[in-house]
């Protein structure tokens, strides 16, 4: 296996590694990286959780949303005003 | 979703407008039924706000958005085939027209780097293990806010939205290679401003 993985590359890295957007062999290098990288292993964990909390934020429970039936009152008007 | 289903639900005949399927209300809001478009409304106004308002940062913007996204939904009502689910098509119209808002105010989000970190920067706070043990939603919600539009736009897209690099980068205009930097940078960002609040607490 030819290449060298320093922390500078793997943290560059990290985003695609999680997505599996590498090659087989940049893989195994970031892999093998953070097996023995306490800090680049510390970013990739704290990455990890953010995206998995990202998808999490799909619910919507997060958001104060606009009152439904005055959103819907007020598109009323516009509409007929507009046809 | 195939022609026998979808055959299948046009035969059906419902006794609410709750009990019916989007193609279903959106067959009988092409033809005018008004309350057959308000059922739509109902049930996907929320996360066309929400995505407005994650793109925007910005509720008034947001509420202004959503409202000329389902102006072009009754407007166009009628050229919705059923190619892709429902949800899917409104998704795309919301994402084009918050693009085009962009677009008009000149304030196309920028693809470049602000203020990155270096690596040494970066690996610094894991020093302090119990400085992001676990992530508030809301947290995360307002760092979202605080992001360079360009790496906002990136992120809300892939990772809250789910779409991939390719389609981001065909609504964007932009390389695969862009995409995936900006979003590397975004989360990279986020997590700065994540460690610094659980810092500030």
């Amino acid at each position: 296996m030819i290449g060298h993985m320093n922390c500078a590359r793997s943290l560059t890295l990290l985003s695609d590694y999680h997505d599996g957007l590498l090659s087989e062999d940049e893989c195994a290098l970031v892999r093998a990286h953070l097996d023995c990288c306490t800090p680049c292993l510390g970013v990739f964990t704290d990455l990890q959780l953010i995206i998995v909390t990202s998808v999490e934020l799909r619910n919507g429970n997060t958001i104060n949303f606009p009152d439904e039936a005055v959103m819907w009152h007020q598109f009323k008007i516009a509409a007929y005003e507009s046809h | 979703m195939d022609q026998e289903q979808n055959n299948y639900e046009i035969a059906l005949i419902p006794e609410t407008a709750s009990a019916q399927t989007d193609i279903q209300l959106a067959q009988q809001s092409a033809a005018g039924d008004i309350g057959a478009f308000e059922e739509l409304y109902r049930r996907h106004m929320r996360r066309v706000y929400a995505l407005c308002l994650r793109m925007t940062a910005n509720a008034t913007e947001a509420e202004d958005l959503t409202q000329e996204v389902f102006t072009h939904l009754f407007r166009k009502i009628g050229g919705f085939r059923g190619e892709s689910t429902f949800t899917t098509w409104l998704h795309r119209l919301t994402v084009n027209l918050v693009l085009m808002h962009f677009r008009k105010r000149q304030s196309r989000p920028e693809f470049t780097s602000h203020n990155d970190e270096t690596p040494e920067e970066i690996v610094r706070g894991t020093e302090n293990p119990n400085a992001m043990p676990v992530i508030d939603r809301l947290a995360l919600e307002k760092a979202i806010a605080k992001l360079a539009p360009g790496y906002r736009t990136v992120f809300v897209l892939y990772d809250v939205e789910g779409y991939e690099h390719e389609e981001i980068a065909q609504m964007l205009n932009i390389s695969v290679g862009t995409s995936k930097s900006q979003l590397h940078r975004a989360r990279l960002n986020l997590r700065k401003l994540l460690r610094q609040q659980a810092d500030a607490d």
